[in-house]
């Protein structure tokens, strides 16, 4: 009984963190500083929560999880493209893969994860912009486009060692 | 799964549908509303925060040079008004001024958050100028704050004039700092150093206010030939800005 209530408040307490972590999303996007940018573009949050997310909850939690975040994400846009098709995707291949990848002595890896995951979400991005503007052909060729995916990847992946693996840590507790 | 996970939590009948009843509906609010607690409350914990009124003073100062610019456009115009009675004088301001909380200027959104919301008279298309001219639309409200989409936005399109070929072509932002000017005529002659602007009869959008000088054109694009235009606002510079409310 003992065993069974103690587990029961530990699962809510754990519910509470994630959810609490996830709200804090849309405040580090308003609110990030401005020395945590790289050419002016700052680091990808919602990558920074999902990669963990998914990692230690699976495939099926992956998904929804990058559901909910680009939903989140999605009402501080412009509302022309979407945040969610990069977010499920990226939970679904994340949530494939064992979360013993994310300890700090792999953190190559954590590294390697978040870059190529913030690749693929600027690709997603990228098209989506081509799409809504047929007329421009080279859009994906735009040294805008280029320079806001290398940075965000770059900034996203020298963080991810540090809070993916923080966060799961504290998740675990 | 969350919150039946892989190996730490199972699904936990009736408790669990609640609770995710409640998760979907908190996001769908989220989305539904367009951020409003987020963007309300971090305006409201962010309010010390904001530009002081030295920035203030140093948009009404830049608001003068706004002013001689556009004395040449309004004289022109003037004339033109006589002749067409019917067409309604817009040029009366009624303007607030806000200031920016947020700019994600670069990187995918070029946009920017203003102080200032449907509490104080904001509505969406409301024309927000900086220092020197137009900067963007309010794309969307919530009571304390507003989202301005930037000229620059992919996405945007606004009507414009050039006045001294008195021709209308269509600005498109492109993401990048400079946008593009699509006009509908195939044959132009406009030169690199013309100033356009809003159009004298524009009803959505101030008259004759200045938006930037024509940089380079290609008159060998198809179908129609574009311009590349540089914004005499640069929207990362600035701090407070004027929203026209109607």
């Amino acid at each position: 009984m003992g065993t069974d209530s103690s587990a029961l408040i530990m699962r809510n307490n754990n519910i509470l963190l994630i959810l609490f972590s996830a709200l804090l999303i849309p405040w580090l996007t308003l609110a990030g500083p401005n020395w945590l940018t790289l050419s002016k573009v700052s680091p990808n949050w919602g990558i920074l929560w999902l990669l963990p997310f998914s990692l230690k909850y699976g495939r099926t939690s992956g998904i929804l999880g990058g559901f909910f975040i680009g939903i989140l994400l999605d009402s501080f846009s412009l509302g022309d493209v979407t945040h969610i098709p990069a977010f499920m995707l990226l939970g679904f291949w994340w949530g494939g893969f064992d979360k013993a990848i994310l300890f700090i002595r792999k953190s190559f890896n954590t590294f390697t994860l978040a870059f190529l995951g913030s690749l693929l979400f600027g690709v997603s991005f990228a098209v989506q912009f081509q799409l809504i503007d047929l007329q421009n052909a080279d859009i994906l060729l735009k040294s805008w486009i280029l320079q806001t995916l290398l940075s965000q990847a770059i900034l996203t992946s020298l963080l991810a060692p540090i809070i993916s693996s923080w966060l799961l840590f504290f998740w675990r507790r | 799964m969350f919150p039946f996970g892989r190996s730490a939590f199972r699904w936990n009948k009736s408790r669990d549908i609640w609770l995710w009843i409640i998760i979907i509906a908190f996001f769908g609010l989220v989305r539904w509303s367009k951020g409003t607690i987020f963007a309300d409350s971090y305006a409201f914990i962010s309010r010390p925060f904001w530009p002081g009124p030295t920035q203030k003073d140093w948009i009404f100062n830049g608001v003068n040079l706004e002013n001689q610019s556009r004395i040449e456009l309004l004289e022109e115009d003037n004339k033109r008004l006589r002749k067409m009675l019917s067409i309604q004088d817009k040029s009366k301001k009624n303007l607030i001024s806000a200031a920016v909380i947020f700019r994600p200027s670069t990187g995918w959104w070029h946009q920017m958050e203003l102080g200032k919301g449907s509490l104080n008279g904001v509505s969406v298309g409301n024309a927000v100028i900086g220092p020197g001219g137009l900067l963007g639309r309010v794309n969307s409200v919530t009571p304390t704050t507003s989202r301005v989409r930037l000229l620059t936005s992919p996405g945007s399109k606004i009507g414009v004039w050039v006045p001294r070929i008195k021709r209308h072509g269509i600005l498109m932002g492109k993401g990048s700092s400079r946008p593009i000017l699509s006009f509908i005529d195939k044959k132009i002659d406009v030169i690199p150093g013309d100033v356009i602007s809003t159009s004298p009869a524009s009803t959505l959008l101030p008259p004759n206010l200045p938006i930037g000088v024509i940089q380079k054109i290609d008159k060998k694009s198809i179908p129609v030939p574009f311009a590349t235009v540089q914004l005499i606002v640069a929207p990362e510079a600035i701090d407070w800005v004027q929203i026209q409310v109607r």
